[in-house]
């Protein structure tokens, strides 16, 4: 029993890893369906940019992560402005495959100008064990989640009390009566934009802290993927929920069913809820209007 | 020529009028691409001697990969300075294989269309066993790869196939023999951690065997992923087995520091190990303080400055000319090119001289064949093809702190049987 | 051609013929010498082509037909599949089996394998039924996972990680050139096979699919039956590239079908040009070809080092390309063709 609950209390803490990368992956899907396939490389370069700037600078980790956290905001908006921005009514599969080359070239930047070899961040996150009563948590994974938290529970309060945010969730229930309420659907998309900018450079640096950076960080992006559609992919407090609860199957299974499920687990999931709830757990049905 | 007809069927099928000129165009394009592929071939002389190397430059295992790449080219830039092979020049061409093995085998397509390929290199296990049937059956090159594997002593599955080092069961043995030598009157506990892929579960039953034989007891078998996940629930189940001695295999290049330090810190006392793979210098430095201790088995001596044999001297002096940070060591990837280099470059030597041509069947059998080779210091023993592989090797410890950093032998150079 | 909307445009060609009453006839002769051309290249190709030329070929027709399958399901019926390796992978593993434990002749192991990937198809097709755009994506994501895992797990068939090792097909007695002959008539087929559809109902269907799937529904097309054949469908073509490519490569294993090739097919498809045959086969050769291409390019540049920056280079092209083509010409390079040919007109 006292197993049980360590290897849950770590597949929590681990599946908060999840959690800031869905919430910018949900963000920018609602507000403008579009589908940012290059989520996981935008956290790979993020966290890149704090390696840069903390090791091969020398400046510090505060600055790494003020580095990451900037760039990766501006990175966000130029991929906004200069390619979404263009072709947004054209097809589903237009976007979704412009995130996919976004995704490639900046993989394919990363190797040129770091290398595939995996780089360490250093350890900003006290490494010391922490204890919650009888049960063990390394010292990385728990203040990663710490911090995880915060930033979420920053950006819900956000997302539900402020006018930008209130702007966003009009944008995002209907974009034709937002716009006619005064608010500038543009400005909104390059907002939400510019919000996952933040929370994908703060998971890319955590990711990168708990196991290093390669170019292919990003991969782990696509069990992101399984958090959203478990949730929805319309639900920003659903996936917080959803995040967690794959963190903790993906533990749990590893601990007791052994590596080679853990990949296919969260998808297994997925094709479950599919086919039981097509709009996820949490998500909405939305109407579509000939 | 309003004359011909073409059946109307035929024409509608072929998709009428505007279908005509596109698909010709297209063929044109095709065919330009084509052309400029074979453009740049291969550049090298007819009497050159030429070696296929399918080298893992990127993907996983990209820092062993890269660390070949420069091995080999140092290599043989020294060859062809010291006299080439016979007097003839040594050409390798170098293909990244991604760690992939339809990548790998494009390449090594390629490079037979050249012709006069004298050896290949696979970048791993599964290219072997995957051209291994076409191999026997047509091209019959003399091959070796990068990996270890432990079937890979079978003649009658692999007859071009030489291992310039010993296989990863051989490595177990090395580990055991250390474990052995330390035994008290308790059955020694072990715990094996290795990745769930082909790579790590090469030796493990042999390892499971071993250890019944010798009365050890394994205690714990993680089976972990290859890379990018949490490893606590690992480190937590190693802490409830309570082993004296942690073996770590199959590994790229993360995850096992990360268990090892976190292992340290919740306390684990056992000493850990690792295979070649696993125990490369620059690796373990990396690790930090919590590696301090580790016991690592490398197929070649990895310390370099100071070191009397004349291929270790000429190794010294390349490094030294490199460019990269050098502190009188080098890793096994790097050297591992030196060692297979010069190995063939000898094989070859031997068929020139008995003016034998320099065929799959022929090599092999010299390969095979080959007693107490002189290495130059780079194995620490006159080395023997044994089953056609090289079962020799020794056990480093490393010692790693925060200022420093240096390894010697634990169990010093020995002979598999 | 664009066939888009067939029945509603007016024949481009139209306006340009009118004036000059003579052409017709001249675009017959055309046409018959550049098929007797094409025909006579194909044909010979393998006795000036090297070796290397040869299997470079082999693999582009190959990959020509996995194109042509995709651009069914994502360029005519609009269904966006990223799972599309997966289904020849079990082509792949289908008709390796097959060869393996019962020796049946390779076309009958083609068929089977296309067989095998069609049902398969309608299966992971089913949530395309209720879902649509992003939400089909993700399905055919989980699809590309279950079947890796499938193909990694299921040890005692599949052969795990190691694979299948397949045993060679002489055909006709001449080695990799009879094999070249069989992979260009059966890619020709398909092609002509998959021109052909969109001139019939089925094929006008998928187009009313992916266009406005309601309307199509109140127009009277059954809208679940035609997408779950759009997939499966794909999907067949597929399971014949993954046969073929069994054959080709002898081996077999997970690590060919991952989402890196899924991705590798839809590029192709945007890159050639969707909703085109000819988009199809010009994408798979360029697709097929780049990485090749550039290869030599950066030896020509002459760098040392050109094996290890190939990779993330050809990440960075791969990338730049699929984002441009989409920006500046969407209908790919058949679309870039056509522009060409008519001389900067759209023909839209």
């Amino acid at each position: 029993m006292h197993q049980i609950l360590e290897f849950s209390i770590i597949g929590l803490a681990s599946g908060s890893v999840y959690v800031l990368a869905a919430l910018g992956f949900v963000i920018i899907f609602k507000s403008s369906s579009v589908f940012n396939f290059a989520l996981g490389e935008m956290m790979m370069i993020a966290a890149y940019l704090c390696f840069a700037t903390t090791v091969q600078m020398q400046l510090g980790w505060q600055a790494g992560v003020l580095v990451a956290v900037v760039g990766s905001v501006l990175i966000a908006l130029a991929v906004e402005r200069t390619m979404l921005q263009p072709l947004l009514g054209k097809p589903v599969i237009v976007l979704v495959m412009v995130t996919l080359g976004v995704g490639s070239i900046m993989r394919g930047l990363a190797g040129l100008v770091w290398g595939p070899d995996i780089v360490q961040l250093p350890d900003f996150l006290p490494r010391a064990p922490v204890f919650i009563g009888d049960v063990l948590i390394p010292g990385r994974l728990a203040w990663g989640s710490l911090v995880v938290g915060l930033i979420a529970g920053a950006f819900m309060a956000y997302y539900h009390f402020s006018r930008a945010g209130l702007a966003i969730r009009a944008t995002s229930s209907d974009q034709v009566t937002a716009e006619s309420m005064g608010i500038n659907i543009r400005q909104i998309f390059s907002l939400t934009w510019a919000i996952t900018g933040v929370l994908v450079a703060a998971s890319g640096i955590i990711l990168g802290a708990l196991n290093g950076i390669t170019p292919t960080l990003g991969l782990v992006a696509l069990n992101v993927l399984a958090v959203v559609m478990l949730s929805g992919l319309t639900s920003v407090g659903g996936v917080v929920v959803a995040g967690l609860f794959i963190g903790w199957v993906e533990t749990m299974v590893g601990a007791y069913l052994g590596a080679a499920w853990q990949n296919f687990v969260p998808y297994l999931v997925v094709l479950l809820v599919m086919t039981v709830k097509p709009t996820g757990l949490f998500g909405e049905r939305r109407i579509e209007r000939i | 020529m309003p004359g011909v007809r073409v059946p109307r069927q035929l024409k509608q099928a072929m998709g009428g009028d505007q279908a005509m000129f596109r698909k010709w165009e297209a063929l044109v394009v095709v065919g330009a691409l084509g052309a400029i592929a074979s453009l740049a071939g291969t550049s090298a002389a007819a009497q050159d001697i030429k070696f296929s190397l399918q080298l893992p430059l990127t993907g996983p295992i990209a820092f062993t990969g890269q660390l070949n790449q420069a091995g080999w080219q140092h290599a043989v830039d020294w060859i062809n300075k010291n006299g080439g092979v016979k007097g003839r020049k040594l050409v390798p061409i170098v293909y990244d294989s991604e760690y992939k093995v339809e990548v790998g085998i494009a390449g090594w397509r390629k490079a037979i269309a050249g012709g006069d390929i004298a050896f290949s290199l696979g970048d791993g296990t599964p290219f072997i066993r995957a051209v291994s049937p076409e191999n026997n059956d047509r091209h019959k090159i003399l091959m070796s790869n990068t990996g270890y594997a432990s079937d890979l002593v079978d003649a009658k599955k692999y007859p071009y196939h030489i291992l310039l080092g010993p296989t990863y069961s051989d490595q177990i043995d090395m580990l055991y023999r250390y474990i052995q030598s330390k035994k008290g009157s308790a059955a020694p506990k072990i715990a094996l951690v290795y990745t769930a892929t082909e790579f790590g579960r090469d030796p493990i039953e042999h390892a499971r065997k071993r250890a019944k034989d010798l009365g050890f007891q394994i205690v714990a078998e993680e089976e972990t992923k290859w890379s990018g996940i949490d490893v606590t629930p690992h480190v937590i189940k190693l802490r409830n087995a309570a082993p004296d001695y942690v073996i770590f295999h199959g590994y790229a290049g993360n995850l096992w520091p990360e268990i090892l330090k976190l292992s340290r810190e919740y306390g684990i006392k056992s000493e850990f190990m690792g295979t070649v793979y696993g125990a490369q210098a620059d690796l373990v430095r990396g690790v930090g303080p919590a590696a301090d201790g580790f016991l690592g088995v490398a197929p070649f001596e990895m310390n370099v400055a100071g070191q009397k044999g004349w291929a270790m001297q000429a190794i010294d002096a390349a490094l030294k000319g490199w460019g990269k940070p050098y502190e009188g060591y080098t890793n096994v990837g790097y050297i591992q090119g030196w060692v297979i280099a010069l190995f063939m470059r000898d094989v070859v030597a031997k068929a020139i001289e008995q003016s034998k041509p320099l065929t799959g069947d022929n090599l092999v059998e010299f390969a095979r064949n080959v007693k107490n080779w002189d290495s130059g210091g780079m194995l620490g023993l006159p080395a023997s093809m044994v089953d056609q592989r090289l079962p020799y090797g020794v056990v480093y410890r490393f010692s790693v702190s925060k200022e420093s950093f240096s390894f010697k032998p634990a169990v010093d150079w020995v002979k598999v049987d | 051609m664009d066939e888009r909307a067939p029945t509603l445009r007016v024949p481009a060609a139209a306006p340009a013929s009118a004036g000059r009453a003579a052409s017709p006839p001249r675009r017959a002769v055309w046409q018959t010498v550049g098929w007797l051309i094409l025909a006579v290249a194909l044909l010979t190709f393998p006795a000036y082509a090297s070796g290397y030329l040869l299997f470079m070929a082999t693999l582009v027709a190959i990959n020509v037909i996995a194109t042509t399958g995709l651009n069914i399901t994502v360029g005519y019926a609009g269904l966006l599949s990223i799972g599309h390796s997966a289904f020849i992978g079990v082509g792949a593993y289908a008709s390796a089996l097959l060869w393996i434990h019962y020796g049946t002749p390779l076309l009958f192991n083609i068929a089977a394998g296309a067989v095998a990937a069609f049902l398969v198809g309608l299966v992971f097709g089913a949530p395309s039924l209720r879902i649509k755009d992003a939400y089909l994506a993700i399905a055919t994501l989980a699809a590309q996972y279950s079947l890796y895992f499938v193909f990694q797990q299921w040890t005692s068939v599949t052969g795990g990680e190691r694979g299948l090792t397949v045993p060679g097909v002489d055909v006709l007695g001449m080695g990799d050139i009879g094999f070249y002959y069989l992979v260009i008539v059966v890619t020709v087929l398909l092609c002509i096979a998959s021109r052909n559809l969109f001139r019939t109902r089925v094929g006008r269907a998928f187009i009313a699919l992916r266009e406005r799937d309601y309307a199509a529904e109140v127009l009277g097309i059954n809208v679940v039956l035609y997408k779950l054949l759009a997939f499966a469908l794909g999907a067949a073509y597929a399971g014949v590239t993954g046969a073929l490519m069994a054959v080709f490569l002898r081996i077999v294993n997970p690590d060919q079908f991952t989402l890196l090739h899924s991705v590798f097919f839809l590029a192709a498809v945007v890159v050639g040009g969707q909703a085109s045959t000819l988009g199809s086969i010009l994408g798979a050769a360029f697709m097929t070809m780049m990485p090749e291409v550039l290869r030599d390019l950066l030896e020509l540049v002459g760098s040392k080092d050109v094996a290890g920056i190939l990779s993330p280079m050809r990440e960075i092209i791969f990338g730049a390309l699929i984002v441009t083509f989409l920006m500046f010409e969407p209908r790919g390079l058949a679309g870039l063709f056509d522009r060409l040919r008519v001389g900067g007109r759209r023909s839209s």
